[in-house]
Formats: structure tokens, C-alpha cells, sequence
């Protein structure tokens, strides 16, 4: 009995390997998704290794006003703001706190969504339907709208948008994972366990989640692009990352009354807004059109 | 095939006409925004409001914003002329007793309110009273006692000697409503106003625009401009950009100055200002909280940099003031000694106080760039002395509801505006612990020492002895840091160059009626 | 077909409940007394007891979802703790101008994203696709409201054509409409143009071409059919997302609509409202999903037939 186990696993794993290579032999060749990836990359080293040379009391949020509204300079590279800030740096600043809010929000709704999905296709029947009718309610809610629900109650912080971000996106990644389990459901393999008497919990755990990971992987850049646009959005009207935490949503808000005598203050915020949406973006493309059995060549 | 097509033929049309059904009242929107009209009389003037007016009660706000509509739609005994100087509007002439505590004024015949019926006596008697009686209008009505019909005439009876009751009456918290409309039902009189003033109010199109239309029978002739559309634009750069783009004709200007250059350069409009008749200050709650100790105020007064404020928040454009009175008030001393600018000095208070490592606390204001810009500036300051100090920005009528009202908050940034030019106007409804608990003094400060102070120098009649003593005042509040006085700007306005009559006011009273447009 | 309909329209209503509830459940969490906030602190305990009874506050949880609920269905939201009207006529008031800019950038998206997308998939890989796939990838990474603020800057301050500001007249709704369409359209260009490839590929296609009828007629005549589904349910779908975006955009260009409203009840604390306009989104957002279903069955005849047999 064991044998046959550790056989199943082990073909599995290297069918799993084999399936890596082939993904990313097919992603390398899509000139864009490799941009993009390169450039996330970028981002997020950027982000993590920020602090090394940036001091966040001194740097990002302490006013100079003697300095303040500059344009840019060879000591300041994008200006300074209304309040002498540096706007290199806040960007730059940003850029973790947009990461951050990102993986912790998908993190957060995979994993939820992802046992509701899991246990919604392996079940199936009444589980499946009362758990779906639960996403169906939530998705019949606009994310934004949910979002604003939630922190009205809540009270503006970065938790409570957490929570709000999160809870949104919950129900589409439950369906993800729930299609992806009832595909895999079907196969052989996975009779074959259940035969031997394996528990189900291994089996979601060993055999059929792994095999998810694809449309979950794009998935999951998908909704950091989106999380990024929405967490900008909601503090461009003051319900997200609060003062004096750089937020490129919020810095545009403040650029608006420098519109005209300041643009620099418009537009690199949201320049940095978009490289970051684009390369999630082009990564979740490349990867989605990867694991497309269809377009290989 | 056919009989499929047409039905999806007809399903889309159906839902185009359904969505397309909202648009219906585009049309009707076009003729508020037509602003060429055939005489200049019929050319509308659109001003901007910030925010809808939550009532048109008078005697129910003490909002000034709320107030700009107020003045347009309700009369009152006299009202404010360009100079500064008051005029008798309801009241054609009065006279004050020997002892100056009793007011009699004679009401001018004819004068008609909305609703066709003419003023009587009895109505401004009913109105003051009212008035008094109400806890929203203590800054002007705090003086007044109670008002009487006598032979005809309206007797206004005052708690002590007070010259000033004649600019009190100027407010619109002082309003004439005809007695008989507002008796018999207040609560529909906020919805449906009748006054007697030079407008009455028109349409209102929820969170967009007040519409107001020249009442025919106003006692000084009907007003120059027919028709005005207050477009509600909470935004001041949205606000901006329409006056640029010809949208708005007459704007108040961004109270933080950060579009002075722009403006300024604009040849199509005008930018009038004069000092402000307002000094903006750091509140504390004094009887609930963190702040009732007197040595953490105190820490807090040494951490403020007022030049630092005023470039970063107000575009440099203000003056740093030091005592807790109106700077154009002929009682602010010339000479005053202003709370020292101690980091080392707060962190030590900080540690007496027993917060050696600083603390946390909420700073709940009105989320208007003329607060929370200074707010921002304030914050970092304070994390200098270890204050994480955490921006809790509210809508205009919350905040007047908790914090103002309520007393929920434990600091905040405020102003003291004051319709009247002395320092009693300044300082009593805001120190005086009668005004706490609901009242003006939003500090909810109590001290029997200012009491009397107040007291004394409002009862006074030797103005160097007034003097003298709003100075003692002052300096007890700056040394007790019950409000930590920051800066004093201007009065602006904004407004096209064919617009006749505009000026800016200190006091933020302004009359639509004299506005009119260039020949 | 009028079953189906009817038998959709009954299953909105357990979502809308579902959704009341939730909301609900979220208000609970609410920090403060909302009679204490109306009266304020200085208020005696009394005052404050008196005005808890007689909004029915001091009752338990399901007590007063029920009461809210039976209001509600008869058409009684409430009043709002701000301003102490009727919510329902607040919103009222205002919803049509959100409706009117998510409509607009519907059909913007739709008028050029779909022929456009068509475009890309008869030309595949040609000049224009190319064009269409990286202007569909770069518009949907750019905000709505930066968009929309580049769009004042151009607009309105340079060009002086398009008021920035309020809803007065059409030209109001030109450029939030523009800035909410963009990322709309990009994702209909990439939807019609996947559909449309999937559908050119089919033997049937093939079939009719080797018939003799000229290529364009039979692309627009029987492609556009099929691929019609997914761009329709996209549409649905997506409709909702506009609401929400729409909350966003009037807030840049000042317009006083549902959104708006909705962000000033959560910055004043006024649940009432807030409960009321987000029940009003979800309503409006579900109709126009039935809306989709229904027209789905009108275009595509096998689900009418699969629907009809099921039910």
C-alpha cells in the first residue's frame, strides 16, 4: 500500500518538474511577459532593498517646507512636494507599500478562497452549492463598493483595508480553484488514491492542488494588478493608506492642487502606477498563454 | 432568423431606452448653466458653495458656510455695509437707554417677507427671541436677554451694557421669519425658509446646486442679478479650474493660498483680499482626556513651529499670532510675548507629565485643505518631541455635531471667527466656561480667573482697560495652553472682471445684492 | 420565456437579502453609539436611553434586521443620521448621474472595443493587432482617475473645451465616461479578439468559405454571433466594476452622484445611507446581470432550448 503511494507521489513530482521546464521554456519565448517579469522583478528589489538606503523617518516623511514645490533637480531627481519631500524617494517608498498591501491581500484571499474552492469541487453536491451560493452573493457586490462598505464601518487603517481588499476577491478565487478541482477531480489518478483509501485531505493536499497551480499562479498576479489599482484608487479619496504613509494614489491626490504648477507631482506617481499594474499584467498574459495547451508551438 | 433578430432587435432597444431614460434630465440641467442671457439682469451669476446647506433655519447654525445662504435669504435688523459700518435694514432707527441695557427699536413699515405678509413687531420680537433661545446662536445672542413688543416698538432687553448688540444683530442668527409660518411648524420651516431678504431660495438639486431667485418685493428694490446658481464644488482645485474655465463667476478662493500666483495672474478675474477676521488655532479638549493636563498642552505649545506651518501649509501666505485674539481687533496688544520654541524643554514637561516616551493620540478635524494641511504640518512636527499623532479628517457637519458640539475629540485644529471687530467676540464665546457643555467653548474649559476676566472687560467702557485686560486673558491662555494660537490669513475673493460690487469681506458676510454686472 | 424570466428575477431576491445581511452585519461593527453621536457628548444618559428606544436600537441583532428588512421592502430605507431626510430620496436624487457615466463608458467601450477587436482577429498578427493587443495591456494598468485627471489637464485647463467640473450638461459626462471606458474597452479588444480567433477556427467556418460567400459576410454574419456570449457576460459582469470605478471619477470631476454620497455617508458615519446605496449598487448591478442572462437567450437559441428543457 505505501509503495503504491510513494509511486503515485513520486511520478507526480516528476511530472510536476517536467511540467516547470516546459511552462517556462514557453514562457522565455514571449518577449513581453519576460519584460514584464524583468521589470517586477526590478520592483520588487527595489522595494525590499529600499530601506538600505532610504530612511523612512528622514527621508520619506520629514518636511522641509523652506524646499517644498521644486521641480526637478540634480539633488532632488523628481522634485520635491508640498511639504519638501523628496518624490523619488516617496515613490520609491510606494512601491513597498503597494507590494506589501498586493501579496497580503492575494495571500490572504488564496488561501481562504482556495479552501473554500477546494473543498467546494472535491465535495461537490450540497457543499458545493451552498458555498457557491455564498461567492454568488458577494460577487454580486462591486468589489469597490464592498470595499468602501468596510471601511466605512471599520474606519479607515491599513487593516481594516486589508480585510476590505481581501474579502473581495475571496469568491474569484474560490471559483479558480474550484473548476481547476473538479478537472483534476475526474483523472485516474485520483480514483486510484481514493481507492488505496487515502485520506481526502492528502489527496486535495498532494495530488490535486499542485496540479492547480497554474491558473492559480495567474490568477494571483492577476489580482495584485488589480489590488495595486484598487488600494490607489481608494486613497486617492482618503479611505486607504492614511498620511503620511506614501501611497501613489495618495500622492496623486495631493498633486492635484499643483496641477499646473507642478505636474512632476502628477505624473510620476502615476507612471509608477502603471509600470507596476503593466508588469503584473504581462507576466499573468505570459503565463496564462504558457500554460495554454493550444498555442504550443 | 427573422423573428430572433427582431426580438433582439427590440430587447436592445428596450435596454438602450431604459439606461438612456437617465439622461432625460440633462436637458432640464442646461438652463441652469446658461449664462449668456438676453439683458445682463437675466444673466445668471453662479457662485459656489461648498457643501449643501444641512438646514434654513437661522437660528439653528453656526456654520458660516451655512450662513452665506442665509444672509441672501433672510433679513435682519441691520445689516453690514462694505466699510465695515452697520445700517438699519428692519429697523429703521433705534435708541439705547442711559444705562445702554435696554434697546428700543422702531421697525420699518411695508417690508415684506416672502409669503406676501408684512413684518410686524411682533414677528421681530418672536424672532429674537427665538434666537436668544437658542443654544446655536450663543456668539451673538449671549448678550440679549429678551425681547418685548412695547407701543410698537421692539424692546430689546440686554444682560448688562453692551454697544456691540447692534453688530449682533447683523447676523443672520439674529433672522426675521414671520412668527406665524415658523410657529407652527420649525421643523418644515428648515426645509421651506420664508424670509425677508433680497432672495428667495429656488431650486435645490441635492450636493450640486442652490439656486436663488431675486425676491420682486425686497424693501431696497428688487437686486441687480435675477437669478444665482450656487454650484456645490467641495474641491477647491475643481472649483479653480471651473472659474478658469468660465464655469463659475464668483468663487472664494482656496483658503490654504496655494492658487494666489495662478489667480492673481488670471486677467479675466479679479482677486480681492483683506486680512482675515479669523485666527486659526490647535484645540484641546480640557475636560476629557489626555490634554486635561495643563504641562502636555504646554509641551506642545514649545513643539509648534508656526513660520514652518505657514510655509508648508498656507503657501507662506499668513501671519504667525501669539495671543488667542483676532489680530485686526483694536484690543490685540501691540506687544506680547509668544510661547517659546523649546523642543528640549517639551520633551521635559512630556516626561513630568509622565510620557517620557511621547504618546498617541487623534487629531479629529474638519477635512478641508485649510485644516488638514496644517494638521499634516503639525503632525510631523510633534513626532520631534515623540507625539504619534494619527489625522482624523470629518465631514464639515460632523465635526461640528462631535466635536465642536459634542466635545468628542481630544485635540483638533479650529478657528475663531468672529462676525463682530472686538476682542470680546474673539475670546468670550470661546473661554468663557458658559459656553462650555454644548455651547461655543469647544475646549470645554472652565477657570473662574478668565471668567472674570471676560466678564470685566466686556462690561467695561474704558477701552484702555479693556485693553489691558484681553491682554491678561490671552496671556492666561497661553499659559494654561488652552488653545495654541497659529496663524491669522486673508480674506479672499475671486471673481470675473464684469462683476460690480465685489469686495472681501473679514467678517464673511456677504450680500448677492450688491453684486451686479458691468454695463 | 416569461417563466425564465420570472424564475431569475426570484433568484435575485435571496441575493439581495444575502446581501442586506451582510451589510448588516458589517454596520454591527460600527465603533460608536449613533444616538450618542446625533446628541453629542454632553448630552445627559437619559436623553441618550430615550433616543436608543426609540430607534429601536437597544433591540437584538435579529430584531432589528427583521424590522430593517420589512421596512425596506416597503420601500422605507431609513433616514440618514446627516442630513435627517429620506434616504431614498437622497439617492433618488442622485443616482442618475452615476448611472449615466457608467452607461456611457459602456457603450464608448462597446463601439470601439468590439469592432476593433474584431479588426485584430481577422488581421491577426498584422500592424493593427499589434497595435490593439499593447494598447489594451497598457490601458488597463492605467488608473481611471489618473486618466481622467490627465484628461482636465488637456481638456480643460489647456484647451478650455470640457467643463471639469458638476453634471450641468452633457459635456460633463464626455470625459468621466472616456476615463472609465478605457480599461473597459481594452478588456472587450482582447475578449472579442479571443472569441472571434476561438470561432474563425472552426470547421463550420471552413465549411461556408469553401461554399463560395464572400469572407467578410461570413465572418460578421456568423462569427459575431457566437462570440456575442462571452462579450455580453463580460458586459454584466463588468458592470458592477464600472459602479465601483464610478465612485472614484466623481470625486475627480466633482459630480454629485450615488458614489459620492456613498463616501460621504462612510466619512460622517451615517449608516443609514450607506447601507441604503450600497443595497441600491447591488440592486442596479444584479438587474443588469438578468438583464445579460436575458438577452442571452435571445442570441444563442441552444440555451434558450437547454433552459426551457431544465425549467
Amino acid at each position: 500500500m505505501a509503495m503504491t503511494n510513494d509511486r503515485n507521489s513520486t511520478s507526480s513530482d516528476i511530472k510536476r518538474r517536467g511540467q516547470l521546464g516546459i511552462i517556462w521554456r514557453q514562457y522565455r519565448k514571449n518577449t513581453l511577459a519576460m519584460v514584464g517579469l524583468i521589470v517586477f522583478l526590478l520592483l520588487v528589489c527595489v522595494a525590499v532593498f529600499s530601506p538600505v538606503f532610504l530612511d523612512y523617518q528622514n527621508d520619506i516623511i520629514l518636511m522641509n517646507n523652506k524646499i517644498r514645490l521644486q521641480a526637478p533637480s540634480a539633488e532632488h531627481i523628481l522634485g520635491t512636494d508640498q511639504y519638501g519631500r523628496d518624490i523619488l524617494f516617496r515613490i520609491i517608498w510606494g512601491s513597498r507599500v503597494s507590494l506589501v498591501v498586493g501579496l497580503f491581500t492575494v495571500g490572504v484571499a488564496l488561501l481562504v478562497g482556495g479552501i473554500i474552492g477546494a473543498i467546494s469541487g472535491y465535495y461537490g453536491s450540497v457543499i458545493d452549492n451552498f458555498l457557491m451560493r455564498i461567492m454568488d452573493v458577494f460577487l454580486a457586490m462591486p468589489a469597490t463598493i464592498m470595499a468602501v462598505a468596510i471601511v466605512g464601518a471599520l474606519g479607515p487603517g491599513l487593516i481594516n483595508l486589508l480585510i476590505a481588499m481581501s474579502i473581495a476577491r475571496i469568491p474569484q478565487f474560490a471559483r479558480v480553484v474550484r473548476s481547476s478541482v473538479i478537472s483534476i477531480c475526474g483523472q485516474e489518478f485520483v480514483e486510484a488514491a481514493r481507492a488505496c483509501g487515502t485520506k481526502d485531505f492528502r489527496i486535495i493536499m498532494r495530488h490535486i492542488l499542485p496540479n492547480c497551480v497554474g491558473p492559480i499562479v495567474v490568477q494571483c498576479t492577476l489580482h495584485m494588478a488589480t489590488t495595486i489599482l484598487g488600494v490607489a484608487g481608494l486613497s486617492f479619496i482618503g479611505l486607504g493608506i492614511q498620511a503620511p504613509v506614501p501611497e501613489w494614489g495618495s500622492m496623486l491626490s495631493e498633486a492635484r492642487d499643483f496641477m499646473q504648477t507642478n505636474f512632476n507631482m502628477m505624473l510620476y506617481p502615476g507612471i509608477a502606477i502603471v509600470i507596476a499594474v503593466l508588469s503584473l499584467n504581462l507576466i499573468g498574459d505570459g503565463l496564462r498563454d504558457a500554460l495554454d495547451p493550444r498555442l504550443k508551438k | 432568423m427573422k423573428k430572433r433578430r427582431t426580438t433582439l432587435f427590440l430587447v436592445l432597444s428596450f435596454v438602450l431606452c431604459l439606461m438612456l431614460s437617465a439622461c432625460g434630465s440633462a436637458t432640464s440641467d442646461t438652463q441652469a448653466s446658461d449664462a449668456q442671457g438676453k439683458s445682463l439682469g437675466d444673466r445668471v451669476l453662479r457662485d459656489r458653495a461648498l457643501a449643501d446647506a444641512p438646514t434654513y433655519d437661522p437660528f439653528k447654525t453656526n456654520d458660516v458656510e451655512t450662513m452665506l445662504v442665509h444672509y441672501q435669504i433672510f433679513e435682519s435688523c441691520f445689516f453690514e455695509a462694505q466699510d465695515g459700518s452697520y445700517q438699519p435694514a428692519i429697523c429703521e432707527s433705534y435708541e439705547f437707554n442711559e444705562a445702554g441695557d435696554v434697546l428700543t427699536m422702531k421697525i420699518r413699515d411695508g417690508v415684506k417677507f416672502h409669503n406676501g405678509s408684512v413684518v410686524t413687531p411682533e414677528d421681530v420680537a418672536f424672532s429674537l427671541n427665538t434666537a436668544i433661545n437658542s443654544a446655536y446662536t450663543a456668539k451673538v445672542t449671549s448678550a440679549m436677554d429678551y425681547a418685548e413688543v412695547v407701543d410698537g416698538n421692539v424692546v430689546l432687553h440686554l444682560k448688562f451694557p453692551y454697544a456691540s448688540a447692534i453688530g449682533c444683530l447683523v447676523s443672520s442668527n439674529c433672522a426675521i421669519v414671520p412668527k406665524d409660518v415658523y410657529e407652527a411648524d420649525p421643523d418644515a420651516f428648515a426645509h421651506n425658509p420664508v424670509g425677508a431678504g433680497a432672495y428667495t431660495l429656488g431650486e435645490i438639486k441635492a450636493g450640486e446646486a442652490i439656486t436663488l431667485n431675486a425676491f420682486p418685493d425686497y424693501w431696497r428694490g428688487e437686486a441687480p442679478i435675477k437669478t444665482v446658481v450656487k454650484l456645490i464644488i467641495p474641491d477647491n482645485t475643481s472649483a479653480r479650474m471651473a472659474l478658469e474655465a468660465g464655469e463659475l463667476d464668483i468663487m472664494e478662493p482656496a483658503s490654504d493660498y496655494t492658487d494666489y500666483e495662478q489667480l492673481n495672474n488670471n486677467p479675466n478675474v479679479t482677486y480681492y483680499k483683506k486680512p482675515a477676521a479669523v485666527f486659526y488655532c490647535i484645540g484641546f479638549n480640557c475636560d476629557n482626556g489626555i490634554f486635561t493636563d495643563q504641562r502636555i498642552r504646554m509641551a506642545i505649545a514649545h513643539a509648534i513651529d508656526k513660520e514652518d506651518l505657514i510655509l508648508g501649509a498656507l503657501n507662506g501666505m499668513a501671519t504667525p499670532t501669539d495671543a488667542a485674539m483676532v489680530m485686526m481687533n483694536p484690543q490685540y496688544p501691540e506687544e506680547f510675548e509668544a510661547t517659546t520654541y523649546d523642543l528640549d524643554l517639551a520633551k521635559q514637561l512630556l516626561a513630568e507629565a509622565g510620557y517620557p516616551n511621547g504618546f498617541s493620540c487623534t487629531m479629529r478635524i474638519i477635512g478641508a485643505p485649510n485644516y488638514t494641511k496644517p494638521a499634516e504640518v503639525i503632525q510631523n512636527q510633534l513626532k520631534k518631541i515623540g507625539i504619534e499623532m494619527k489625522i482624523e479628517p470629518m465631514e464639515r457637519a460632523s465635526w461640528f455635531e462631535q466635536c465642536y458640539t459634542g466635545g468628542n475629540y481630544e485635540i483638533t485644529y479650529y478657528a475663531h471667527p468672529i462676525s463682530v471687530n472686538d476682542a470680546d467676540f474673539a475670546m468670550y464665546p470661546y473661554f468663557h466656561s458658559s459656553g462650555a457643555g454644548g455651547g461655543t467653548n469647544f475646549y470645554q474649559y472652565k477657570s473662574a480667573e478668565l471668567d472674570a476676566l471676560l466678564e470685566a472687560a466686556r462690561a467695561s467702557t474704558n477701552e484702555n482697560e479693556r485693553k489691558d485686560l484681553y491682554k491678561k486673558a490671552a496671556e492666561h491662555v497661553r499659559d494654561e495652553a488652552v488653545s495654541i494660537p497659529t496663524s491669522t490669513g486673508w480674506r479672499c475673493m475671486v471673481a470675473v472682471n464684469e462683476l460690480n460690487g465685489v469686495y472681501a469681506d473679514p467678517m464673511i458676510r456677504y450680500y448677492l445684492y450688491n453684486y451686479s454686472w458691468k454695463e | 420565456m416569461l417563466r425564465f424570466t420570472g424564475k431569475r428575477f426570484l433568484m435575485m431576491l435571496p441575493i439581495l437579502l444575502s446581501i442586506s445581511f451582510i451589510i448588516f452585519s458589517i454596520m454591527e461593527f460600527t465603533p460608536g453609539d449613533p444616538a450618542r453621536t446625533m446628541l453629542g457628548d454632553y448630552a445627559p444618559q437619559e436623553a441618550v436611553d430615550a433616543l436608543r428606544e426609540e430607534m429601536g436600537l437597544n433591540d437584538p441583532f435579529i430584531v432589528r434586521y427583521i424590522n430593517y428588512v420589512s421596512d425596506a421592502v416597503r420601500g422605507d430605507f431609513g433616514e440618514s443620521y446627516r442630513t435627517g431626510r429620506s434616504c431614498v430620496s437622497e439617492i433618488a436624487k442622485r443616482f442618475s448621474s452615476t448611472l449615466k457615466i457608467a452607461t456611457y463608458a459602456m457603450i464608448i467601450s462597446m463601439i470601439i472595443g468590439i469592432p476593433v477587436g474584431i479588426i485584430s482577429a481577422i488581421k491577426q498578427y498584422s500592424g493593427i493587432d499589434v497595435i490593439a493587443i499593447m494598447s489594451s495591456l497598457l490601458l488597463t494598468s492605467i488608473p481611471p482617475f489618473w486618466l481622467g485627471l490627465m484628461l482636465i489637464m488637456l481638456f480643460t485647463l489647456t484647451l478650455h473645451w470640457l467643463p471639469s467640473v458638476g453634471s450641468t450638461s452633457w459635456k460633463s459626462f464626455i470625459m468621466p465616461s472616456i476615463a472609465m471606458a478605457a480599461a473597459q474597452m481594452a478588456t472587450l479588444i482582447r475578449m472579442t479578439r479571443s472569441t472571434m480567433l476561438e470561432v474563425i477556427r472552426q470547421d463550420y467556418i471552413r465549411t461556408a468559405k469553401s461554399k463560395g460567400a464572400s469572407e467578410g459576410w461570413i465572418i460578421l454574419k456568423h462569427s459575431l454571433r457566437n462570440a456575442l456570449m462571452p462579450i455580453i457576460t463580460v458586459i454584466g459582469i463588468d458592470f458592477g466594476n464600472l459602479l465601483g470605478g464610478a465612485l472614484i471619477i466623481e470625486n475627480v470631476f466633482g459630480i454629485s452622484g450615488l458614489g459620492t454620497l456613498m463616501v460621504t455617508s462612510v466619512k460622517s458615519k451615517d449608516t443609514p445611507m450607506l447601507v441604503a446605496s450600497v443595497m441600491f449598487a447591488a440592486l442596479l448591478s444584479s438587474l443588469v446581470n438578468l438583464l445579460v442572462d436575458i438577452l442571452y437567450t435571445y442570441i444563442d437559441p441552444r440555451v434558450k432550448t437547454q433552459l426551457i428543457k431544465t425549467h
